[in-house]
């Protein structure tokens, strides 16, 4: 811990960074997720089993967006946000410094891209025994008792688009749910709309999403939506031996193509 | 408010027959926003289009759908129309009634009902139409060629000719590509450097051609009618303006003992070199690496020796930058060399050579002056063995395709073997003899037949040296699978024609694809086997894949008539169904991300980086750009983009979206 | 419901199926009237959204048909629609949705009586399966509940 203080306190005291993004403690036992401008602030800064938020979300925020260098404290999973918004020309290496934090809790140091390739490939990944639990549970039902399953999953959310907002790979400015000409996807959270909605959702992160659960955590009402993208995203790995959030240059799945891709179905 | 005429074509009784066309214009009169509807025998006839040029003007329509015939048949006829009434061309579109309806189903409700269904989509989608202004590029009226090569020759002389300018650029000191190296030429047997080299001397003296040789291109940027060449011009330590092509200064250099690439080896040339005696241009240069001079800092006998005063030591390279509108590749191909072959020596027995090789000891100006000669002793070889599909077909080797040419060459070479060493024998290890051609059969037949070419239909698995013959180990798969060991003198192997040296990174310069093998990929198998993918440039010759002389030809000629097509005019016009990404007002300027996951599903590459900044010239924002000029309109980069920031004219997603959406809510 | 007669989408390339629809037509091969072409430029052009939004205006099947591999007008197209099409097929089986109902084909310019095959199959298998109402009720049922 204090490593990674040393490193944030050294990074902003020598300006070559102007922010850096981490966690503070928050209220009631608590952790938030915090800004911090000046050296002298760092002392706040904190890391700990609760700090699970991913945060690569904010490198996309104003405050990160205007300055010149940002650092990150960046466990595995922000490591591999951070990547796969490099591999979409979404942020530069130049600009960040990622304080790389081991699945273990342990500071890696300061990591370039290289390096945080090296780092991601290192870590564990893949579903959790839960999620992939899931994903065979819901496998395993008969194809009405999907829909339904699915349909009824939906019928409690309420568009609050929390799911959205917390994911680091959504980061278009106009999401093609506030599309209106034509409305693509139906505003009201009906079921027809919830259905779409996380439909369209789990297509766009085809291939990006880099497994995180932070659309999970964050939904109100508990949807288990990240099992759509997770279950994709194992099945991209599969299909094209293509993983998101391994690669700081250019890789999406469904922006590629082989000639031999099975195509068993195709009459 | 949209006033969308709609015109119900009985073509005769086509669709009439089937389909109750009054009834289809009475219901489509209802449709919103349709301000007239009619049907007529026959829309496309010149009363029927009359009709329709007069209801445009006449109830001022914003919009028509023309219900007859697939678009494929007669969308530019009515486009026309509409251009004729004032209305812009593509605010016409066409519900196919007829292929798609009529003549597939039968009489009844439900087939009037599809009638219906499909009017009323298109009447849906024409209300979100836009008018279109053909897109205008304007051309700039020169051909670069790359590649001096015979492929390259003809497609600069058939540009020059009709009046264009060319550059041509050449790797090598001298144009000639490949074919000077032969030594004749199947299936007529004339002599290759006979008629080849006038046509290298018209490329040197054509007005219209700029010839750079010892050049190579570094940079190409731009597109179709526009593109922006920078050619490197290596030093060649000489001034061309000055030399006159005596070739004092080669006969003096001191140094003599350099492997002749354009011998393959099998000679010896200067450091200061003309490639071969009819070079063109007939100026030497100086091999840096290997001269004397530049080695040791001392020499300069060459310089001594120029009357003209010609040898700059201090040259360096120069770059060229020109402006062009077409390019033509003709970079040609290579062969596999024999140290390809672990099963026969990997190179190392000197009297097993390669088809070039053979090439340029059967012409009479090659290393041994048209004798066949074994390279290890000299000595005229009795037994020759020639090895056809020597890594061609071969998916071990890596070359699954046919190398197309070496069939053919074989049989010449050995005809040409047999004229030269009357009491020899030669043996043709083959798989197939593919000999599809004008008049190429035959010539195989005269290699059998009158040549006396002992064909072996088997492949050759080992050769190895005895003795100081070469034992060659096949089977004879017409022959119960014997095993064959022939005792030979020499061995010629017929090595698989490969992709260039370099074929790669000019690919990537130029933006075209290329496949697997590293040959060029044409835009179509098919329809447009000249052309790539990218617009306004083209291939030519066995840079594209192995191929013949006739071929090359046949296919640079055709590049001149693609090229000149494209020159015939200043200006390029394009039909405006093209990509393109949206732009909005500060501070967003667009709702693209700049994720650039659209970049490479372009086929065309047309999709670019555009760099908003501010007016310090700070970077704002990145975002996609689609060049006009190069789009061509397949919309894969609309379905990919997540943000639906793309969208393409003629195919919108509003048009789709509520073609779908009418079709369904009726 | 013995004359139930579905309502079939069909989305294709302008270059391969529909030219190849239209060579049926040249042909005078029948086949169902249940079919409604809707024309695109290229199957990578085909957004997905459109067949759910197909799904969801009432329609009971869907085919999605382009030049074959390696056929594509633009080279490409098809072969990033078919990566599409793998990846949103397998999405739809585990959400449940009825991907009986949505048909893949390569139909050639030279394929004409392949295309009157693909609807009067796809036509029998809709007719088969029946109307696609648990699809069409999300859109329409549920809307104030």
């Amino acid at each position: 811990m204090e490593e990674i203080k040393k490193i944030a306190r050294e990074l902003l005291a020598e300006n070559k960074v102007q922010v850096v993004l981490g966690f503070e403690k928050g209220t009631a036992n608590k952790v938030r997720p915090a800004f911090f401008t000046k050296a002298e602030d760092i002392d706040k800064l904190i890391y700990n089993e609760a700090c699970i938020h991913n945060i690569a979300l904010y490198l996309k925020k104003d405050t990160c967006q205007h300055a010149k260098g940002v650092a990150i404290t960046a466990t595995p999973n922000v490591v591999r946000s951070i990547l796969q918004l490099s591999a979409e020309n979404q942020i530069t290496e130049e600009k960040i410094h990622i304080i790389g934090i081991t699945h273990e809790g342990k500071c890696a140091g300061i990591l370039d891209f290289k390096a945080a390739e090296e780092f991601s490939k290192t870590q564990p990944k893949g579903l959790k025994p839960e999620d992939k639990a899931l994903i065979e549970k819901i496998q395993a039902m008969s194809l009405e008792e999907r829909f339904d399953y699915w349909v009824e999953a939906f019928s409690p959310c309420i568009k609050c688009y929390a799911c959205r907002a917390s994911c680091p790979m959504c980061y278009c400015g106009k999401c093609n749910v506030e599309t209106n000409n034509p409305q693509w996807i139906p505003v009201a959270s009906h079921k027809y709309g919830n259905v779409e909605w996380h439909m369209m959702r789990a297509m766009h992160l085809a291939g990006r999403c880099i497994n995180c659960g932070e659309c999970n955590r964050s939904c109100p009402v508990d949807i288990p939506l990240n099992i759509l993208s997770y279950m994709l995203s194992d099945f991209v790995l599969d299909e094209f031996d293509s993983e998101a959030g391994l690669n700081s240059v250019f890789t999406s799945a469904l922006s590629a193509y082989t000639v031999v891709d099975k195509e068993n179905f195709i009459k | 408010m949209a006033r969308i005429g709609v015109f119900i074509c009985h073509c005769g009784e086509n669709i009439s027959a089937t389909v109750d066309c009054p009834k289809v214009s009475e219901v489509a009169a209802k449709f919103p926003g349709v301000a007239y509807s009619v049907d007529y025998k026959y829309m496309c006839s010149d009363p029927g289009q009359s009709l329709v040029v007069n209801a445009i003007k006449e109830h001022k329509l914003t919009g028509i759908v023309v219900s007859a015939c697939s678009p494929r048949m007669h969308e530019p006829t009515f486009r026309r129309a509409c251009a004729e009434a004032g209305l812009n061309p593509y605010l016409c579109e066409m519900a196919n009634i007829r292929e798609h309806c009529s003549w597939v189903h039968e009489k009844g409700d439900r087939t009037d009902q599809k009638a219906i269904d499909v009017v009323r989509m298109m009447v849906e989608k024409v209300k979100r139409n836009n008018a279109l202004m053909s897109i205008k590029v304007p051309v700039t009226k020169t051909a670069l060629v790359i590649g001096g090569g015979v492929a390259g020759i003809q497609a600069a002389l058939d540009i020059a000719n009709a009046g264009h300018k060319v550059v041509m650029v050449e790797r090598e000191p001298s144009i000639g590509g490949h074919m000077s190296q032969l030594s004749e030429t199947f299936p007529t047997l004339d002599c290759s450097q006979c008629i080849l080299t006038p046509r290298m001397v018209e490329v040197a003296q054509n007005p219209n051609i700029t010839l750079y040789t010892y050049a190579e291109v570094e940079s190409v940027e731009g597109f179709v009618g526009n593109f922006n060449v920078k050619i490197r011009k290596k030093a060649k330590s000489i001034d061309e303006t000055l030399c006159n092509g005596c070739g004092m200064c080669t006969t003096k250099c001191p140094q003599k003992k350099i492997p002749n690439e354009f011998e393959l080896g099998m000679g010896n040339r200067p450091a200061i070199y003309v490639p071969f005696p009819q070079a063109v241009p007939n100026v030497p240069v100086i091999d840096r690496l290997n001269c004397t001079y530049y080695k040791n800092g001392k020499c300069k006998i060459c310089e001594k020796f120029c009357q003209p005063k010609a040898i700059r030591f201090d040259q360096e390279d120069e770059i060229i930058e020109v402006a062009v509108g077409a390019i033509s590749i003709c970079t040609g191909f290579d062969v596999k060399k024999t140290d390809f072959f672990p099963e026969y020596g990997y190179g190392k027995h000197k009297d097993i050579i390669d088809g070039l090789q053979f090439e340029r000891m059967a012409s009479a100006s090659g290393p041994t002056l048209g004798a066949i000669r074994r390279p290890s002793d000299g000595a005229e070889p009795k037994k020759i063995v020639f090895v056809a599909c020597a890594g061609s077909r071969d998916p071990a080797k890596g070359i699954e395709y046919c190398s197309k040419i070496c069939c053919m060459y074989t049989a010449k070479h050995a005809i040409l073997y047999k004229h030269k060493v009357h009491d020899g024998t030669a043996y043709i290890f083959y798989m197939d003899i593919r000999a599809a051609g004008k008049n190429y059969d035959e010539f195989t037949r005269r290699a059998i037949e009158e040549d006396n070419a002992q064909y072996i239909r088997g492949r050759v698995s080992s050769i190895y040296e005895r003795d100081g013959k070469l034992i060659v180990i096949g089977t004879d798969t017409l022959m119960n699978h014997e095993t064959v060991e022939i005792e030979a003198d020499m061995v010629v192997l017929a090595t698989a024609g490969v992709a260039n040296q370099g074929a790669e990174e000019l690919a990537q310069k130029l933006h075209v694809s290329y496949d697997q093998h590293r040959f060029f990929s044409e835009a179509h198998p098919k329809l447009k086997p000249v052309e790539t993918n990218t617009a306004g440039i083209y291939l030519a010759g066995a840079c594209q894949s192995p191929k013949d002389i006739p071929e090359s030809v046949a296919a640079a000629s055709g590049v001149a008539g693609k090229i000149s097509c494209l020159f015939s005019s200043s200006e390029l016009t394009r039909e405006p169904l093209i990509a393109f990404v949206d732009r909005i007002a500060a501070p967003d300027y667009s709702s693209c991300t700049g994720c650039f996951l659209c970049q490479p599903v372009c086929p065309y590459n047309a999709i670019e980086k555009e760099d908003i900044k501010d007016r310090a010239g700070n970077l704002i924002k990145s975002l996609a750009y689609i060049n006009p000029g190069l789009c061509q309109g397949c919309g894969t980069c609309v379905a990919i983009c997540k943000s639906k920031s793309i969208d393409i004219d003629g195919y919108t997603n509003q048009q789709m979206y509520s073609e779908v959406d009418a079709l369904l809510n009726s | 419901m013995s004359e139930f007669q579905p309502k079939i989408v069909a989305f294709v390339c302008n270059w391969c199926t529909y030219a190849g629809a239209d060579l049926t037509g040249t042909s005078r091969i029948k086949y169902s009237p249940n079919v409604r072409i809707v024309r695109f430029p290229c199957t990578g052009r085909i957004d997905y959204m459109l067949l759910t939004k197909a799904f969801a205006s009432g329609a009971d099947g869907i085919i999605v048909s382009g030049c074959h591999p390696n056929d594509c007008h633009y080279t490409s197209g098809n072969f990033y629609a078919r990566r599409r099409w793998i990846v949103f097929k397998k999405l739809c089986d585990f959400m449940g949705i009825d991907t009986r109902r949505i048909v893949f084909s390569w139909v050639s310019a030279a394929e004409g009586s392949k295309w009157a095959d693909i609807v009067n199959t796809t036509n029998e298998e809709i007719i088969k399966l029946g109307p696609y109402d648990s699809y069409h009720k999300l859109s329409t049922q549920d809307i104030l509940e």
